[in-house]
């Protein structure tokens, strides 16, 4: 029965999730709280911070992100395969078989395709 | 012979501890009932005896005491995770790089106590172990002031690092301590692991934009760009195993690795999965691990060097220490990871089982096999870490993806091909 | 769990400021989760945590951050929002 194992793990998310949250809680008992607008500047190093960090900028990891989202996709797909492997060897049709080896050399170039526009990073 | 769990079943011994505690309130409320009447009736609930007599279930089996019981045992796993391992592990990691760098390193042990039986006047405070260092740090960070920088996006910097820890704990409630000392048994055990650890980099990227600092935020883009890099090939060499697992369940992937692969004089090789041609994902798998942990050839998000304390920067206090603490339970779940998936886990010879009122207990149980393993691939971690200089930030996503990629594809492709040829049969 | 779904959603689509939207999409979106697996498919639980929270959001983020974040306070260029 696949809830029954599960209820563990809910009492161990709301565990997980009060642990962190009661920290943060019982550290007001001990801190102190003198906040001033100097202490409140953001880092810089010791200067006065320049304009904000939360501009429009031209970050590079957006290709990264997407590849990587594709690739998760792919990985299910591959997953499932793994579990079916056995079954597919006793099956007769080659497509059934080799089918996907098509699919990963086109994911595999595809991918070293898309890398080609990031090759320089900056940041 | 193989060795046994010290916790055979981690509810029924809290069960047992539980229904202890029950007896103890259960005699107050007997006598309290003597002058409260009312009480009887709530006291008879929780006695066992009493209940039989009214026809009622066993105790056990209340909602109540159930949802009791996991919670203690929850409560059991998390203080050993965080309060025992952590503090270990990070006391280990501190003293063995002081001595990599030839140093002492931290030496804060009982003696360094400011009160009496510890403040003797001939002994010298800071030549011990080093152990307490860690804790102390923890009480100083406990009463350090939590600064919000003004511009930052409040609710987000005080969410994310609730999301990063949540997370990074529910690691915990699928990995098994041995074949008794886990909380939840699931199918898909190593699936769930994984789940939980691609939750952070989302926590990493709003913790590094909601501060509003250009160091927190190139940092925690770093951080996800190199966490999501290195994810993919994890998961990949898993699919690798899973040819031969045929099976997620981490108890089910420690189990087929107890048998013996071969036998090499009296020296008998365990059928790790090292030791099968998943050795390629084994590498793979271990790298991708450490980038994971963000150590140090691959900590490119907290450069000291460029961008101060990367993604952490602004913040402080107790929120810092977490954040910062919980990398070691990363690293201890990764390193717990390898050793389930490819070192064979909690199994390891028993030498003598001792009998302690009819229950046997082994001298060298599963557990123990389990830490040593952990703690010997985080020592070559630690090591590893301490050796090599930081690798840029294009050269981790070269490897990431130009690399490490590649060889996880090889290793599905080997893995497939060895299952096809009967080189190595499933289970 | 369907009321958590519901909140969240709503919080997606009132909130201002994108990054938040996108916080409250990835929450939203493990409780969907948890619905799935309130139907008993384990599997597709596990892949929707994978997938939806934890690789979309960090996509959108990426995605948010190369847009003009002021895109909802300010006046747009023919002075409407």
């Amino acid at each position: 029965m696949v809830l029954e194992s599960y209820v563990p793990v809910v009492i161990f998310a709301v565990v997980a999730l009060l642990f962190p949250l009661g920290t943060f809680f019982a550290t007001r008992l001990f801190r102190p709280d003198h906040p001033t607008p100097l202490k409140d500047l953001t880092y810089e190093c010791g200067e006065v911070p320049e304009g904000v960090a939360q501009i429009q900028f031209h970050f590079q990891y957006y290709m990264f992100a997407l590849i990587f989202v594709i690739f998760d996709v792919a990985a299910i797909f591959l997953l499932l395969w793994a579990f079916a492997w056995g079954g597919l060897l006793n099956s007769v049709s080659p497509v059934a078989k080799f089918s996907i080896f098509l699919f990963l050399g086109i994911m595999f170039v595809a991918t070293q395709y898309a890398l080609k526009k990031e090759e320089v990073i900056q940041i | 012979m193989t060795s046994a769990p010290l916790v055979p079943n981690l509810f029924a011994v809290c069960e047992v501890l539980v229904l202890a505690i029950v007896w103890v309130v259960d005699q107050i409320l007997y006598a309290l009932a003597g002058l409260i009447p009312p009480l009887t009736g709530l006291a008879q609930w929780f006695d066992p005896v009493a209940r039989a007599r009214l026809g009622m279930g066993p105790l056990g089996s209340e909602l109540l005491i159930v949802v009791v019981t996991w919670l203690i045992a929850v409560t059991v796993i998390v203080i050993w995770a965080t309060l025992v391992n952590l503090l270990t592990m990070m006391w280990v990691e501190r003293k063995f790089y002081s001595r990599l760098q030839d140093r002492y390193g931290i030496m804060i042990s009982i003696w360094s106590l400011p009160f009496w039986p510890f403040n003797r006047a001939h002994r010298p405070t800071h030549r011990g172990t080093g152990y307490l260092q860690n804790i102390a740090d923890g009480v100083k960070l406990l009463q350090k002031e939590n600064i919000t920088p003004r511009n930052a996006d409040s609710a987000m910097f005080h969410i994310s690092p609730v999301l990063i820890a949540s997370s990074t704990l529910m690691i915990f409630a699928a990995l098994p301590w041995s074949s008794g000392f886990y909380v939840a048994n699931l199918e898909l055990g190593i699936l769930f692991i994984f789940a939980a650890f691609s939750l952070a980099p989302l926590g990493i990227l709003i913790a590094g934009w909601s501060a509003n600092n250009k160091y927190t935020l190139v940092g925690g883009l770093r951080a996800a760009a190199m966490l999501m890099a290195y994810e993919i090939p994890m998961i990949l060499s898993v699919i690798a195993l899973v040819f031969f697992t045929g099976s997620l369940n981490p108890l089910t992937i420690v189990k087929q690795q107890e048998r013996t692969l071969f036998s090499l004089g009296p020296l008998a090789i365990p059928a790790w999965y090292v030791f099968s041609p998943q050795i390629l994902g084994f590498i793979v798998f271990s790298v991708s691990m450490m980038a994971e942990m963000e150590r140090i050839p691959f900590d490119i998000p907290e450069a000291e060097a460029e961008l101060v304390e990367g993604w952490t920067t602004e913040y402080s206090g107790m929120r810092f220490g977490l954040v910062f603490g919980f990398k070691w339970l990363r690293m201890i779940a990764g390193a717990a990871l390898i050793a389930i998936l490819y070192l064979g886990g909690w199994s390891g010879p028993v030498f003598v089982t001792l009998s302690v009122g009819g229950v046997p207990v082994p001298i060298v149980p599963e557990e123990a096999w389990f830490l040593l393993k952990i703690y010997l691939i985080s020592i070559v971690f630690i090591w590893i870490s301490w050796s090599v200089p930081r690798v840029r930030i294009d050269q981790i996503l070269n490897i990431g993806w130009k690399k490490l990629i590649p060889y996880s594809l090889g290793a599905i492709i080997i893995a497939a091909a060895a299952i096809a040829s009967g080189l190595w049969a499933v289970g | 769990m369907s009321a958590f779904e519901v909140i969240g959603s709503i919080l997606v689509v009132i909130n201002k400021r994108m990054v938040r939207a996108a916080f409250w999409l990835a929450m939203t979106l493990v409780t969907i989760g948890a619905i799935y697996l309130l139907f008993q498919s384990e599997f597709v639980f596990l892949i929707q945590i994978i997938v939806y929270a934890g690789a979309v959001p960090v996509l959108f983020v990426f995605g948010i951050m190369l847009t003009r974040r002021t895109i909802m306070d300010e006046p747009g260029p023919e002075g409407g929002p």
